[in-house]
């Protein structure tokens, strides 16, 4: 079973998410914040991080450039779930090596099909 | 002596003396020179001191003792005023180009008729001044001619053109009217003359030292020796004090006062000469100490020709007498050039400015009036001055010839004192007094010199036998109260007399003139110029008030005629730069500009002559006294405008600075309101994901019952959270913006604050959060103005936090409230979570939350204490917290207490209203 790590501040953002792809076949992971994350990706190496960005203290640019620096990390995909809707913000994110930017409120549908593609 | 070795040395030193005023003025732009001009100027002065000085102080302190003090000690007193009066009259008369008292006067109170008034009594007082020094030289000739023969009267020339002071007079004329008149400008530096003037002055104080010295020294042994052989011949005058008079003495002191000021003379060399103010503080002790030396020896001279010298010696000629009857020739001669030097400055400096008073004053005018071009034009005007020069050495001569012989030299110059001390109330007028006018002058001047005549000069023509002696014995007609030596019967000398009644008649005649007559415009405008000259200075071409048409083509022709081409000219480049304004050449000038010619032409023809001149051109109108006024509000405006003017540039690039600031600001803010919208548009996104991924999944997926219910509820959640942040948003927004009006009604705040604490009161339980509350005992009666629901959300807000942050365990909140005289105090202090101290200052910024290392998310939307701070403050309120992390936080709100007297205030203008 994959290994998927959501990563968001937001209590019942986590918990659907984690109904979600328990759903869609994973094995999910919660963080509600960047230094969790970190924990959690460097004890599980997790195939997919789902990562909010606005979060306390380590915020998921910081972590999605954790990953990217590791080599350890290589396979790690990163999929960003963001508010921030600029371009400039989508820009920041895939410079930093995500794979995908998905802008909230996004569709859980087009999330998980795109998660499941990237697992496969 | 041979008379023609005295004439040779007479002329050798006039040589001399013409030499030093040649060299000085061909030096002219030599800057080397100008430094001496301090000194020029405060040894020009003593020009005071004339043969009257030098032969007459021994003669009247042998005759009256101390009295031939007063003469200087008058001058002395005079310094303190330096800078207050003559610094004052230096500075008008340069900016008015005004270089006579006639000039001065007239212009100040607007009449022409006034000027030769004035002129005319000058000349009448001073022309027997001049003719007595005339007498000084001539009975010195004959003196110095005659070794001693004692008889001067016998030995006076028999034809005119056998008398030496007829030649002296020539001279003298020639040397002013080639030298000093040879320049057009009245009011311009004569440093040669100036250089003359003191060369003289120089020259008579050595010489009278010499004698003094020749007297104390040689012929006594010194100063002791001189008073003690005066004791034992007992010649008490010295001695005895009961001879001094208090109020003689301070009529005296007045005399000389207003006459250093005032004679014609001395004002030539210090007003009209002065070529800078600071000129003044040299002379201020430089004359002092001038005049204490040549009056050092003027006693013991007196008491040593009193002592060696027979009784039928004259003492006027004791200074040449005592070295003449020793044998001592040489310093015979020097003190006679001494003598002569003091004579010849006095008649230089006064037939300057006699001839330019007359030459202005008197000519000119009268040749101007008729506007014929031919004779508006610079050759007549020096030419009548010349004219001038030469009729006053003429009356001079002949008063001198067949006047003055019968008079004593003292008497004449005291009685041309006192006539200058009549101008005294004029000139202070004119100086520090707006309301003097024309009429009070005039009355004045016309009865102090009637008085002045008939007590003065009356008994001098008695006494040569004119009029019958019974006039002074027994008083006109035999009405002793009109006895010109003793009017009212006021007993004094006769000089004392002269001018106590003069002067009291001549102020009273000034006073109701000026109290009761009224002033007309520009006598006001000249007032105002004259008074406050200090500040009008630099701008007085735009204060002085004219009205008219005057083209400028005629202005122009005739100020060439007079200035000559080239001086015109430049005089027009001038004005350009000073005013920045061009003149129309084929229009009309304004007034300004016609100001600026009637100076310019003022300092060659004198202000009479040049309005005269003006007035002949144009077409002018009177001018209202309310108009003056006006007009000089405006413009002492317009100067208090230039003079702002650096301050206002320098306040207008603080100001460019703070509209920088500004702008950065506004930047600011527009950033803020940017970052506004997009954190909202963020927090609103988060519960709509939250709650699209449910209905989502709900949709998608099967689900247990439970689930179900549990998804609904957090979408439930969601949703209220969405509607209360936008809620939260429009309300800021609102109450930031300041729409929204606040119901203000009269509300109880304990009323208000138990409500709230009521409305929370089971949350408080759940959260097991104690509440204590402390009040004070007066707040029942208290009342505050307000919005009961904001104040009613500003409360619960604080109330709700304190709940929210509450500690699990014993956690507790108090709210206090105080009435501190206007101000009622509401403090709420918890012991919850608390604030950290890098964010105590973000605390009331919106969607500051202060996130904390617990992985909580915080509970609010971020509004609540923003949403607080802005109502309390609509209410005219402050709010403060203090915190400690973990410690909990005290937030304390203070609100204005409405009273009672307020409401009755209130009611009282509703029943006015109704």
């Amino acid at each position: 079973m994959h290994k998927i790590l959501i990563v968001d501040d937001e209590p019942n953002i986590l918990i659907s998410l984690e109904f979600l792809l328990t759903k869609g076949g994973f094995n999910v992971f919660v963080a509600r914040d960047g230094a969790e994350a970190i924990d959690i990706i460097n004890e599980e190496h997790p195939q997919i991080v789902v990562l909010d960005i606005m979060m306390p203290n380590v915020d998921g640019y910081e972590v999605c450039q954790y990953i990217k620096n590791d080599d350890d990390l290589k396979e790690t995909k990163v999929v960003f779930l963001s508010a921030k809707t600029k371009d400039e913000d989508i820009e920041k994110g895939y410079a930093l090596g995500a794979d995908l930017y998905l802008k909230k409120p996004f569709s859980t549908r087009a999330l998980l099909k795109k998660v499941q593609e990237m697992a496969s | 002596m041979s008379p023609t070795v005295i004439i040779l040395i007479a002329i050798a030193y006039l040589a001399i003396l013409f030499g030093v005023a040649f060299y000085v003025e061909r030096r002219r732009g030599d800057k080397l020179l100008s430094r001496w001009d301090k000194w020029l100027y405060a040894l020009a002065l003593p020009v005071y001191c004339t043969a009257w000085t030098f032969y007459g102080s021994v003669g009247k302190a042998t005759v009256d003792g101390w009295d031939f003090l007063t003469i200087y000690l008058g001058p002395l007193l005079a310094m303190p005023l330096l800078w207050l009066v003559v610094r004052k009259l230096i500075r008008i008369c340069q900016v008015q180009r005004i270089s006579t008292l006639p000039d001065f006067i007239s212009t100040r109170f607007d009449n022409i008729s006034l000027s030769v008034l004035t002129t005319i009594l000058i000349v009448i007082g001073i022309i027997p001044y001049i003719s007595i020094q005339l007498k000084a030289v001539s009975q010195s000739f004959d003196f110095m001619v005659n070794t001693g023969s004692l008889s001067s009267e016998s030995l006076q020339g028999n034809y005119i053109f056998t008398d030496n002071a007829f030649y002296l007079s020539i001279i003298l004329a020639v040397f002013i009217i080639f030298f000093v008149f040879r320049t057009l400008e009245t009011t311009g530096k004569h440093r040669g003359l100036m250089a003359a003037i003191a060369f003289d002055a120089v020259i008579k104080l050595v010489a009278f030292l010499a004698v003094g010295v020749f007297v104390t020294y040689f012929l006594f042994d010194g100063f002791k020796d001189i008073f003690e052989k005066v004791d034992a011949a007992s010649l008490t005058q010295f001695t005895n004090s009961e001879s001094i008079d208090g109020l003689e003495w301070f009529l005296l002191m007045l005399l000389s006062m207003s006459a250093f000021i005032l004679l014609p003379r001395q004002f030539q060399v210090m007003v009209t000469e002065n070529s800078n103010e600071q000129h003044l503080k040299t002379a201020g002790w430089v004359f002092p100490l001038y005049l204490l030396l040549i009056n050092l020896f003027v006693v013991p001279v007196a008491l040593g020709g009193k002592l060696l010298l027979s009784s039928n010696v004259d003492p006027d000629a004791y200074v040449l007498a005592l070295p003449l009857l020793n044998d001592a020739n040489l310093l015979a001669i020097v003190t006679f050039i001494g003598g002569f030097s003091a004579a010849t400055a006095m008649i230089i400096v006064s037939t300057i400015s006699l001839s330019l008073m007359l030459s202005n004053n008197v000519f000119l005018p009268a040749l101007f009036k008729g506007g014929k071009e031919k004779i508006q034009s610079s050759v007549v005007a020096v030419r009548s001055r010349k004219v001038a020069v030469v009729v006053i050495m003429l009356l001079a001569y002949f008063y001198y010839r067949y006047v003055a012989e019968l008079f004593p030299l003292v008497s004449i110059g005291l009685i041309s004192f006192a006539a200058i001390i009549q101008f005294m109330p004029s000139v202070l007028g004119a100086l520090f007094w707006k309301d003097a006018n024309k009429y009070g002058v005039t009355w004045g001047l016309i009865a102090g010199f009637a008085v002045w005549f008939y007590t003065l000069v009356i008994p001098t023509i008695v006494e040569i036998g004119l009029l019958p002696q019974s006039l002074l014995a027994e008083g006109p007609l035999g009405i002793s109260w009109l006895n010109p030596q003793s009017l009212f019967g006021m007993e004094m000398p006769i000089v004392a007399h002269g001018t106590f009644w003069s002067l009291i008649f001549n102020l009273i005649g000034y006073f109701s003139g000026s109290l009761f007559m009224p002033q007309s415009g520009k006598e006001r405008n000249m007032a105002e110029l004259y008074v406050d000259i200090y500040s009008h200075s630099a701008f007085s071409d735009e204060k002085v008030i004219w009205k008219g048409e005057l083209v400028y083509k005629d202005l122009l022709r005739v100020s060439e005629n007079l200035l000559g081409e080239t001086k015109s000219k430049e005089a027009l480049k001038h004005y350009k730069k000073q005013f920045g304004k061009p003149v129309d050449e084929h229009g009309q000038v304004d007034a300004r500009f016609v100001n600026y010619t009637q100076r310019l032409l003022s300092g060659v023809v004198g202000s009479v002559s040049s309005k005269i001149l003006i007035s002949s051109l144009a077409n002018e109108e009177e001018i209202e006294l309310k108009e003056v006024v006006q007009v000089l509000k405006e413009t002492s405006e317009t100067t208090k405008l230039n003079s702002q003017l650096r301050l206002q540039s320098l306040e207008l690039k603080r100001k460019s600075q703070e509209l920088a600031k500004v702008n950065e600001r506004l930047k600011g803010i527009d950033k803020e309101k940017d970052d506004f919208i997009s954190t909202v548009t963020h927090e609103l996104r988060s519960p709509l994901t939250a709650i699209k991924a449910f209905v989502e999944i709900l949709h998608d997926h099967d689900t247990t019952e439970e689930e179900r219910a549990d998804f609904l509820k957090t979408i439930n959640v969601e949703i209220d959270r969405m509607s209360r942040l936008i809620d939260q948003v429009l309300d800021l927004e609102k109450l930031e913006a300041g729409v929204i009006t606040i119901a203000k009604r009269k509300l109880s705040p304990l009323k208000v604050i138990e409500e709230c604490v009521t409305s929370m009161a089971p949350l408080m339980k759940t959260r097991q959060v104690a509440f204590h509350k402390v009040y004070d005992k007066s707040l029942a009666q208290e009342l505050i103005k307000g919005d009961e629901d904001r104040l009613k959300q500003a409360f619960i807000n604080l109330i709700s936090n304190a709940v929210k942050y509450a500690k699990e365990e014993e956690a507790f909140l108090r709210i206090q409230a105080l009435v501190d005289n206007n101000e009622l105090e509401i403090t709420m202090v918890d012991n919850g979570r608390g604030i950290k101290s890098e964010n105590i200052d973000r605390i009331f910024d919106k969607f500051f939350q202060a996130r904390d290392q617990t992985r909580k998310k915080p509970k609010g939307t971020g509004l609540g204490l923003p949403i607080t701070k802005s109502i309390v403050e609509l209410h005219g309120g402050s709010i403060q917290v203090e915190s400690e992390w973990m410690k909990g936080a005290r937030f304390t709100i203070r609100l204005p207490i409405y009273k009672e007297k307020d409401v009755l205030a209130l009611d009282k203008e509703g029943e006015n209203n109704a």
